[in-house]
């Protein structure tokens, strides 16, 4: 079944922000929602502690989208966790939280406001991605916009990847990508292949997708997302993080493997990310109150040296190593020989790992 | 607020001491009380209002408890004319403030009655939390307004062990039936055992869908708790491993083979042997101290010797484990 696409119940709009297109662009898209111009920090402050006083303000959060503007910087390097393999990568924050509600979501914990936010001063945006591609010219940059809210969640409202599209189009040194686990990809323009623009999609076993993921597509939504971008030119990518432990999980990874090759061709994918499920132990006790019917939680995870709890090293490698295989197997059709050739093979390519 | 009349000696018999609507204190000793009113009489007189006709006490209930244990017909009593409930309770709660600091209980019982009351929870999270020392947050309005409807049972450990708020919240989760199996295995143990032993039962029963009180009922916890071999705090011990081995079955199982290698090996005393914090690397920690050089090389010969033998091997060797055992769990 297609998911929803998602509307606010209510729109607060910074006083800053009102004469930006982008705000008259969103605006646009939402004839009939309640909409409430904030002319002052006294009145947001407000505003956020009704919200912050509500028995699940996370979830309140979620139905109230906040336009304003970015003061700080939209381009920061990804806050990679201390003591393990970076990723070196870029992020944009452009917009933070994110409509879908997933039980293990890092942006419950990460992020201080819980309503979503959209900033609207693109053109601050274009002239600070024009200074950092210059400084960083000579390197290769590996940026996107799906690390603090869904790439695409908010697009039939923003319209902001053709926009992030055609300004990244053609730079020969960047790849940019756009990170979704929507099957929202209407507003994407086709695109000459081979590009340097990604669209990469958050996969998982089919139970995590439907227990887990409230208001995502079903895995297979998403796929035909992906095939039907590749058709219009893209790249994709695929990101199996969380992998998550589960009676039966073997089977149903591979099951999600064995489809992702059957629905993709291999030729298209530019990358797969794997990662084990880790949260710090501040996000066990948000999950549990706003989702206590989730058993996620409940397994041998143990705090690592980063402060995060994560599942005992055997289950981890374990977890890691099984559906690492079924993607070699499945997607390249060979695999490295020797005792543990995929695990060496893959390790030195992980990131979020512990560098010991 | 409204009036109160000059105190005037009222028959105790009068009061109805059914209607404890204004009471917050339930768990307390009044023996120091008893001494100091048969020594020198009851000085602050109770307070007291009328509902449907007959005297409730608001505020006094030690001193109320102190008197009638003494035997005392009559006291000294001042009259509230106040038929709001709320704005009574409001008596109890500022006249209390000023003297004494709230046990957890009480400080549920306050925030219980103020909201029964019709007090709004913004308002009692703004202005009554801070008074009690409480953070004004949702998190902790929900946790006294829970605490109010703990079980007896569990309401009386948390007062007679002075048990700290962070362990009567878990008590919460669980249901009475449960605490009455729970709350004996818990009061022998210190803090951090308890809140390992609550957090590991929850978590177990979460991921195993039983309920603590039937996970207890497993013959090896049965057991334990049926044997007469050990006392009270041997039994809550072991029960708590039992707990921790199923709770964590893959990291225990390592962390008992490696123990029962070093047994195996005899590793020598006075040299610690320590794997990384969880198993998280491969790496080992050996440490020993010494006092001068025929000391360190006494460590040394003897490491020499213990890595010499074959079962030294065994140190690096771990269990295997299949995914099956998580379609056991």
């Amino acid at each position: 079944m297609a998911s929803l696409p998602y509307y606010p119940d209510k729109v607060y709009i910074d006083k800053k922000s009102l004469d930006f297109p982008l705000t008259k662009r969103i605006l646009g898209h939402l004839d009939g929602v309640p909409q409430e111009i904030v002319p002052s920090p006294r009145r947001k402050q407000a505003i956020l502690e009704a919200i912050r006083s509500s028995k699940d303000p996370i979830g309140e959060g979620k139905r109230i989208l906040y336009l304003t503007v970015q003061k700080g910087r939209f381009v920061k390097p990804c806050p990679c966790t201390p003591r393990v393999i970076g990723c070196g990568y870029f992020i944009i924050n452009l917009n933070l939280q994110c409509p879908l509600d997933c039980t293990y979501c890092i942006l419950q914990h990460y992020l201080a406001e819980p309503w979503l936010t959209v900033f609207v001063n693109l053109e601050d945006l274009w002239h600070e991605l024009d200074d950092f591609l210059e400084k960083h010219h000579r390197r290769a940059i590996r940026i996107g916009t799906g690390e603090l809210g869904d790439s695409l969640a908010l697009d039939h409202l923003t319209g902001l990847s053709a926009d992030l599209i055609s300004y990244f189009r053609g730079k020969a040194n960047v790849c940019f990508e756009l990170k979704t686990k929507t099957a929202g990809i209407g507003d994407l323009p086709a695109v000459q292949r081979p590009g340097n623009i990604v669209v990469s999609w958050s996969l998982n076993a089919g139970k995590i997708a439907g227990e887990e993921e409230r208001g995502a597509p079903p895995v297979i939504e998403r796929l035909q997302a992906a095939r039907a971008v590749v058709k219009k030119g893209y790249r994709v990518g695929f990101h199996f993080d969380p992998l998550v432990r589960f009676p039966g999980w073997e089977r149903e990874y591979e099951e999600v493997v064995r489809k992702l090759f059957q629905v993709i061709p291999a030729s298209s994918i530019v990358w797969l990310s794997l990662g084990a499920l880790r949260f710090p132990p501040a996000l066990k006790k948000i999950i549990q109150a706003r989702f206590p019917e989730t058993k996620i939680i409940y397994d041998e995870f143990i705090l690592g040296r980063d402060g995060k709890l994560r599942y005992f090293r055997p289950l981890r490698l374990e977890l890691l190593r099984s559906v690492g295989e079924e993607i070699w197997r499945d997607g390249l059709a060979w695999k490295p020989r020797g005792k543990r050739a995929v695990e060496n093979t893959l390790f030195p390519r992980l990131w979020g790992q512990d560098k010991s | 607020m409204k009036n109160i009349f000059e105190p005037k000696q009222l028959d105790l018999h009068k009061l109805n001491l059914e209607d404890t609507r204004f009471r917050i204190s339930e768990f307390f000793s009044s023996d120091r009380l008893v001494l100091s009113i048969k020594k020198i009489g009851l000085l602050h007189p109770l307070l007291v209002t009328l509902r449907e006709g007959r005297f409730v006490l608001v505020s006094g209930w030690k001193r109320l408890s102190a008197c009638l244990k003494l035997g005392i017909s009559s006291a000294p009593v001042l009259i509230l004319d106040e038929p709001d409930d709320l704005k009574a309770f409001l008596f109890t709660l500022y006249e209390n403030l000023a003297g004494r600091e709230f046990p957890l209980l009480e400080k549920a019982e306050i925030v219980s009655r103020l909201y029964t009351f019709g007090m709004a929870g913004s308002r009692i999270m703004k202005n009554i939390l801070p008074l009690l020392q409480v953070p004004p947050t949702a998190f902790y309005l929900d946790s006294f307004l829970s605490l109010s409807k703990l079980d007896p049972i569990a309401k009386k450990a948390i007062a007679g062990k002075n048990l700290p708020f962070l362990i009567a919240r878990m008590l919460v989760e669980f249901q009475a039936e449960d605490l009455e199996r729970i709350i004996p295995l818990l009061l022998p143990l210190g803090q951090n055992k308890q809140k390992e032993v609550l957090e590991d039962l929850l978590e177990i029963s979460k991921r195993k869908n039983v309920s603590p009180r039937d996970f207890l009922e497993t013959p090896g916890i049965q057991a334990v708790l049926q044997s007469s071999k050990w006392p009270p705090v041997q039994k809550s011990e072991r029960v708590r491993l039992a707990l921790r081995r199923e709770r964590f079955p893959h990291l225990t199982a390592w962390e008992e083979n490696f123990q029962l290698a070093l047994r195996e090996l005899r590793w020598p005393r006075g040299i610690s042997l320590e794997p990384a914090p969880y198993f998280e690397t491969d790496d080992m920690e050996a440490s020993f101290r010494f006092r001068d050089e025929r000391e360190f090389r006494a460590h040394l010969r003897k490491l020499l010797e213990v890595s010499s033998r074959p079962e030294f091997q065994k140190i690096f060797i771990r269990p295997r484990r299949t995914s099956k055992s998580l379609e056991k769990n």
